[in-house]
């Protein structure tokens, strides 16, 4: 109970100093936060796979990039208003999971990580190819329009008040996924990544109770893709490449998959670093690949996972130098 | 024969692998409450004919009936909820989550709460009562928040069971419920069934004969896939075929 409730403070404090941010960093800031705010709904989602259901796909970039495009598309051609846009961004991530996830959740290990890649670089190409819905690599650029709440007119245009929206929705994705976690169909995921077969012979069907979670996923991932959309008024092929598909795994495996906030921390921590370095030097990403290579072999559990060994170490020695 | 009373009935069953038939026309009955023995020699398909009737695998032919209804081909989970469990040779459990949740997960399916994403867990005050009943009844309470594949084997072994268990089955199938336990563990678990299954249909594989003849009422041996003999105990200990074949060869383990 102490536990819970020092939790619960703890996330008082995170969303309090979210709400004053915009007054203590500039605006170059600001902007990164809100990258690190949709990379962690984005690697949230993709946790619900990798961490808590135990498969490693390296396709996620699908459902942003479906997102993405669905978002742009729909407010572009029908202005229509951002939210709804936004929603119906991940609904077509959702639709998209469930399309191919009929096929992928069959599979575990190899076989499952090698078709989430092959159905990535089926909608890549798709995207590359049908330039007249998705403008192949030049893209779609569009203008964030304006929040019309009932004749009150919200510009979003501008960084802080589109600051403040982004801020609502990630609070928003990541109470929806934490809840989840809490409840029968998200313990589910735990016992079928611990195993599916028992799972099965107590009167579980995991076939549909996986698609189900990779549907969800789906959601959230296209979520995530149709507000970078709206962020960089724009959407193009890398939005779905390998590079995003591998990023979001990077983010999430830094971060950690074994606890919940893990992704969100390993988002936040590879934007950061990424932003320090390529304003260092021009091969950043080396660095990068350097230390995603030191944490996979000293800290297969993260960066969340690292904090809490050291902290049970602590917590031993501490107990280790009260014993005579 | 008539079938007032008769729980599971299978009939003619045939399973083959790749051209080996491992089970051969084998036709058996549980009747309600009845406790009923599993024994043959190893290969003899005894845990084949639980793979088939749980549903991991298909017959190549012939029929089984649960309840009146062909259950032969049907999905697992389905066979499960419609009141058949089973436990297994190779301890099967949820390793890397509480004793209490792996007992809790088999609660929340029996109860069909299997997709619910509106409501915590944690404050559904019925199922965490029930589990804390199965745990209580195999003597694990104390051991709940620990990891359930930390625990030690026996330990395992009732948890197994437990799972089993939990599901509120009306036929609960244990295979070799004491594999791999020590004469003192052996018993405690015999215990545990004994208590847990009572007014149940019980199927049991075993080799350890102390417990077939303490728990069971009618004992099924079977032999290259087939049923040797079936009866009572004492009918079994006497019939010469099943000495010939099983009892009288060598030592039974």
């Amino acid at each position: 109970m102490r536990g819970s409730r020092f939790g619960w403070i703890r996330i008082a404090l995170v969303i309090l100093v979210l709400l004053v941010l915009p007054k203590l960093i500039s605006e170059y800031r600001l902007n990164l936060v809100i990258t690190m705010m949709i990379y962690s709904i984005f690697a949230l989602s993709y946790n619900l796979l990798f961490g808590q259901g135990g498969l490693l796909s390296f396709g996620h970039a699908a459902y942003f990039g479906f997102g993405a495009y669905a978002t742009v598309i729909l407010v572009k051609q029908l202005a229509m208003p951002l939210p709804l846009g936004i929603l119906l961004g991940g609904l077509a991530g959702a639709f998209l999971g469930l399309a191919f996830g009929v096929f992928v959740v069959r599979m575990r290990g190899v076989p499952f990580a090698l078709l989430t890649l092959a159905f990535n670089q089926l909608i890549y190409v798709t995207a590359e190819k049908w330039r007249a819905v998705t403008g192949g690599e030049d893209g779609i650029a569009f203008i964030r329009p304006n929040l019309n709440l009932g004749g009150w007119e919200i510009d979003l245009w501008g960084t802080l008040n589109w600051y403040y929206f982004v801020l609502l929705v990630t609070l928003i994705c990541v109470g929806c996924l934490w809840y989840l976690t809490l409840t029968p169909l998200g313990r589910l995921n735990l016992c079928m990544r611990e195993n599916e077969d028992r799972a099965r012979f107590i009167g579980y069907n995991t076939y549909a109770s996986r698609l189900i979670i990779y549907i969800l996923s789906g959601f959230f991932a296209g979520v995530a893709g149709g507000l970078a959309a709206a962020f960089q008024e724009f959407v193009t092929t890398t939005f779905i490449n390998l590079d995003k598909a591998t990023d979001v795994l990077m983010m999430t495996f830094i971060g950690g998959g074994g606890t919940f906030f893990g992704p969100v921390i390993g988002s936040c921590a590879l934007i950061l670093i990424n932003d320090l370095l390529s304003t260092w030097m021009e091969r950043w990403a080396i660095v990068q690949g350097l230390l995603f290579i030191l944490l996979v072999l000293y800290a297969p559990n993260g960066l969340s996972g690292l904090y809490r060994s050291i902290r049970e170490r602590w917590a031993k020695q501490k107990t280790g130098a009260t014993q005579p | 024969m008539s079938t007032a009373g008769v729980l599971l009935d299978i009939q003619g069953l045939f399973k083959d692998f790749r051209g080996v038939e491992v089970i051969k026309d084998l036709t058996l009955c549980v009747r309600e409450g009845e406790r009923h023995a599993i024994i043959g020699p190893n290969g003899a398909g005894k845990t084949t004919l639980f793979n088939l009737i749980t549903g991991r695998y298909t017959p190549s032919r012939g029929s089984i009936l649960f309840k009146g209804r062909r259950i032969s081909g049907m999905a697992p989970h389905r066979i499960n909820r419609m009141g058949v469990s089973r436990s297994f040779q190779i301890t099967n459990i949820f390793p890397g989550l509480s004793v209490f949740e792996n007992i809790r997960s088999a609660i929340l399916s029996k109860k069909g709460i299997r997709w619910s994403f509106s409501r915590r867990v944690s404050r559904m005050a019925e199922v965490n009562r029930e589990t804390l009943e199965i745990l209580a009844l195999i003597g694990l309470d104390a051991q709940r928040h620990l990891l359930a594949g930390s625990l030690d084997y026996g330990a395992q072994r009732a948890m197994e069971i437990g799972i089993s268990m939990a599901t509120d089955p009306e036929l609960i199938m244990l295979d070799e419920p004491t594999a791999g336990m020590s004469i003192e563990e052996t018993r405690g678990i015999v215990s545990l069934v004994d208590r847990t299954t009572r007014g149940k249909a019980l199927m049991i594989i075993e080799h350890d004969m102390d417990v077939v003849f303490s728990l069971a009422d009618t004992i099924t041996v079977i032999h290259y896939g087939t049923v040797l003999a079936s009866g009572p105990p004492d009918a079994i200990r006497n019939d010469t075929r099943v000495q010939e074949a099983y009892l009288g060869e060598g030592k039974p383990c």
